[in-house]
């Protein structure tokens, strides 16, 4: 879970951010035209100079289809592709709801002050989520966040998982393409003037930083993967009437995995197993550097910080709560310290067919959920009890009691004060 | 001086005056990335912060201390020895400016000189404590940076030796750093004709410095080691009843990389200057006219373990006309001047050592600044007195400061760009007054001199877009606490003080 909120912090430092671009147009030439295709990569370098992405791209993709194997321009595909997604105005108008489950999306005020405020939360959120201790409560927050969204705002999520998975999702892919396409070249380097940076001096930028925005990506889709893979849709959207009691009543079809799903959570899966191995492919890129570091936009110097070493140590924990149960630190109620296991790709592989019946045993108060105490699980036929499907797999009633704090005394009781 | 344009006139003028005075921290790069690159609230021109002592040299700089800059320094003018009394003691404090958003621009200057004679060949030493304080940044609201150059006191000195004849003079002198670097100095005068003399001087003088900067709660702390080389050379002409001047200087800071501290920070500077001065009487008045011309170049990184994350770069040039005229046998002159300065530069901050996290995408933020100061004024002046006796001055200088910043975060691997900010600024004109009152007085065997030249606005005029920019609140930015609807006034104040046994006491 860790794992999970740093990967969300990277994520969203550059996800909402970045995206990728539209199914490029595959190239049907047979023959390669490589100097037109450099010629397009000036050209595009010098579109996004002035600013103008939305050209860069057309040029960038128009060199790869003149010269597929010209890394520059499949490298500026993929990052043009980001750009666009970035400043997609319905994009940006969700970005807003995006943010409460997920620290690090855009701010969705254009206005500069606000922007600043925004970012510098988006800072703060990235930084505690990284080095903050970890609690049960930042287990799974994002998926318990779009879940309370889900109940709060079902039409918002619904618009979201629209949009991410028929302009975000594809974009992001096509990013992905480009930049393993560059991956795949002997080698990857090249020097951006300053003329297109506005900066003093020319960057360098080769695979290192190609393997990260990879990771990057890979991590952005690895959560919108779990985010599309639920149906919070309400039923004949009649948003007017719903409260959490008739969306989480039984049989209803809200929070059951889409007829896709299961493959979502798979790929999800998929990606953020690949974040580790991008991340570390750069990490171990960035060591064997041996030119001068000076122009870098990503020096070796960086492997020195402290925010690497909790980055990668972050990933590192990730990798190892998808691919297997893990021990990790947790403090109960009376902040007491005590190891829990968790094995998170349970979530995504096999997945919960109906969230709701990973929830404890609850009651409705004015249509709010409210748990029974003491907080129990029902392990009754299709339910996953204490374990919770097997994502904790040690887990027991009693645990989650000394956990939550919500150990009674029982309702009737509790109704007599 | 900060009063003469609008709201972003404090910060950028105390930075300015920071660098022209020769804070002796080469570190105004980063003020410059950091704070206009951040485009936080108060946007701080890079140009003419970023660049410390090596600050080219600079008229307007003059201007503000009132011509009564200390004596030449044995380390860069040996020759400076010749004719000084065989002791003496300067101490100069110079509180320029003190903002409420926590800006403060001050320094102060300490020197004991000591020289002697023998028949023609001279000796002498200097010995220099300087400080300086140059502060800014913003420690409330959303945005936390800031940056403090200085610190400790740097003391340098230098001994040299000379001879001076009828013909011409050489001197030369010798100077070591605190870490053993050697500076060097050589100069000589000439005879090459009648009425023609040449004089040539060259330098290497070794320098250090430090400088902190702080971006939200984390700080780093840089040092920095350099040599600043200087070279001059001039021809000095009597035609009839005329002198003419030719001068010709060259001005370069060089880091030295071989030292480079794990943090630390690289000033450079390249500058060219040329003066063209000539001086005569007609009938009883004794007229001068002085035209200068400087252009260079100047550059800061700021690096960890040897790669830059923060730096700062840009042209900067000077022009000026001055010309004076007094009567021949008064104590007085009168002195008008017109000139005009120009900074610009280019900053970058890279935020992998402050934000780990941040450093994954590369971020960078960026800012552009281009300042342009238009500036002319008229004094009239008094020379000190002999003995004893009261002298002094008064100015006034009209300062129109015009220039414009832009500054953005540069994300994804630099190449986007958004919390892009710009403005034009210096839409506002300022009058200046200066006054200068000094007093000499001997005591005992000693002469004792105490001066204070104050600096304060007396009128500042603002065009109509800067009148309209104010009320609004802000420049483009409606959200922006960055433009106060008044602009802070502040009078930089200097005050000298001397204490010389004159020659023929000792």
């Amino acid at each position: 879970m860790k794992v999970l909120t740093r990967l969300a912090v990277i994520s969203t430092a550059l996800a909402f951010a970045l995206v990728l671009g539209c199914g490029g147009k595959s190239s049907t030439e047979p023959k390669t035209d490589p100097a037109a295709a450099a010629g397009e990569v000036d050209a595009g370098n010098t579109a996004l100079a002035n600013g103008d992405y939305a050209a860069a791209n057309e040029h960038f993709k128009t060199a790869i289809a003149k010269d597929p194997s010209n890394a520059q321009a499949q490298f500026g595909a993929a990052v043009t592709e980001v750009y666009l997604l970035q400043d997609d105005p319905e994009l940006q108008s969700l970005a807003g709801q995006f943010q409460l489950f997920q620290p690090g999306a855009l701010p969705v005020s254009h206005g500069r002050l606000a922007r600043r405020v925004a970012f510098s939360q988006r800072v703060e959120s990235l930084r505690s989520s990284v080095v903050g201790p970890y609690t049960p409560g930042r287990m799974g927050a994002a998926v318990v966040r779009t879940l309370a969204l889900a109940g709060n705002e079902p039409d918002s999520i619904s618009e979201i998982q629209a949009i991410v998975r028929t302009k975000v999702m594809p974009k992001l892919q096509y990013a992905e393409d480009r930049l393993n396409a560059a991956e795949a070249a002997a080698d990857f380097r090249m020097f951006i003037d300053p003329a297109v940076t506005g900066l003093p001096d020319t960057l360098e930028i080769d695979k290192t930083e190609l393997y990260l925005l990879d990771s990057v990506i890979n991590g952005v889709q690895g959560w919108l993967g779990i985010l599309t893979a639920y149906n919070f849709d309400v039923e004949n959207s009649d948003f007017e009437h719903v409260n959490a009691e008739s969306l989480l009543a039984p049989g209803t079809a809200w929070a059951t995995l889409h007829p896709y799903g299961h493959l979502a959570l798979v790929q999800a899966k998929n990606d953020f197993e690949t974040v580790k191995a991008r991340f570390d492919a750069a990490a171990a890129y960035l060591a064997n550097e041996s030119d001068d570091q000076a122009n870098d936009l990503i020096p070796q110097e960086w492997l020195s910080t402290q925010d690497y070493a909790d980055l990668a140590d972050g990933i590192d924990q990730m990798y190892a709560a998808l691919t297997g149960p893990i021990l990790v630190p947790a403090r109960d109620a009376n902040d007491q310290e005590f190891d829990l296991q968790v094995d998170l790709g349970r979530f995504l592989v096999p997945g919960i067919d109906d969230l709701k019946k990973a929830l404890p045993n609850h009651t409705f108060e004015n249509g709010e959920l409210k748990p029974v105490e003491p907080i129990t699980f029902s392990t009754e036929s299709g339910y996953g009890g204490p374990t919770v499907y097997g994502i904790f797999p040690d887990m027991t009633d009693a645990r989650w009691q000394q956990l939550t704090g919500l150990t009674g005394p029982p309702p009737t009781l509790r109704a007599t004060r | 001086m900060a009063a003469a344009h609008g709201p972003h006139g404090p910060a950028a003028d105390a930075a300015r005056h920071a660098l022209k005075l020769g804070i002796p921290i080469a570190a105004g790069a980063l003020m410059a990335s950091v704070s206009a690159a951040s485009c936080f609230a108060q946007a701080v021109p890079v140009g003419a912060a970023a660049f410390g002592s090596g600050a080219a040299p600079s008229f307007v700089t003059e201007t503000i201390v009132w011509n009564g800059a200390h004596a030449l320094p044995l380390e860069t003018a040996p020759l400076a020895l010749l004719g000084r009394p065989p002791a003496a003691f300067t101490s100069e404090w110079a509180p320029l400016y003190r903002g409420a958003d926590g800006t403060r621009l001050e320094q102060a200057h300490q020197d004991v000189r000591v020289a002697a004679s023998f028949g023609a060949w001279w000796a002498g030493a200097d010995l220099a404590s300087e400080s300086s304080a140059f502060r800014g940044g913003q420690s409330r609201g959303e945005s936390q940076w800031g940056f403090d150059a200085g610190a400790a006191p740097a003391q340098h000195g230098a001994v040299a030796a000379g001879i001076a004849q009828t013909r011409g003079a050489a001197a030369i002198a010798t100077s070591i750093a605190a870490d053993g670097r050697v500076g060097l100095a050589v100069e000589g005068r000439a005879m090459l004709a009648p009425a023609w003399s040449a004089l040539v001087r060259a330098s290497a003088t070794p320098r250090d410095g430090a400088l902190d900067v702080r971006w939200q709660d984390e700080a780093i702390e840089s040092s920095g080691q350099w040599n600043e080389q200087r070279a001059l050379a001039r021809i000095d002409a009597s035609v009839a009843a005329a002198s003419l001047a030719a001068t010709l200087e060259a001005f370069d800071r060089v880091p030295v990389r071989e030292r480079a501290p794990a943090d630390g920070f690289e000033p450079h500077l390249t500058w060219r200057g040329a003066t063209l001065a000539a001086s005569g009487a007609i009938g009883v008045v004794e007229v001068a006219a002085e035209l200068r011309h400087g252009e260079g170049r100047q550059r800061i990184d700021v690096s960890r373990a040897g790669v830059p994350y923060a730096v700062a770069a840009g042209p900067v040039r000077e022009d000026v006309a001055i010309a004076s005229a007094g009567p021949r046998t008064g104590r007085w002159s009168a002195r008008a001047w017109t000139g005009r300065s120009h900074d610009a530069a280019s900053g970058s901050l890279a935020l992998w050592p402050f934000d780990g996290i941040a450093a994954v995408a590369g971020t960078r933020y960026a800012a552009h600044t281009d300042l342009e100061l238009q500036h002319a004024g008229v004094s009239i002046d008094g020379r000190a007195a002999e003995h004893r006796g009261w002298d002094g001055g008064l100015a006034l200088w009209i300062v129109d400061p015009r220039g414009h910043y832009e500054s953005w975060r540069g994300t994804l691997f630099a190449l986007g760009r958004d919390d892009y900010g710009s403005d034009e600024f210096g839409a506002a004109r300022a009058w200046l007054a200066g006054m200068r009152l000094a007093r000499s007085q001997p005591l005992a065997w000693l002469r004792l001199r105490a001066e204070w030249v104050q600096w304060a606005p007396v009128a500042v005029e603002r065009s109509r877009e800067a009148a309209v920019l104010a009320g609004r609140g802000g420049g483009g930015d409606p959200g922006s606490d960055a433009h106060p609807a008044h602009a802070r006034t502040w009078g930089g104040t200097v005050v000298r003080v001397a204490v010389e046994l004159p020659r023929g006491s000792d």
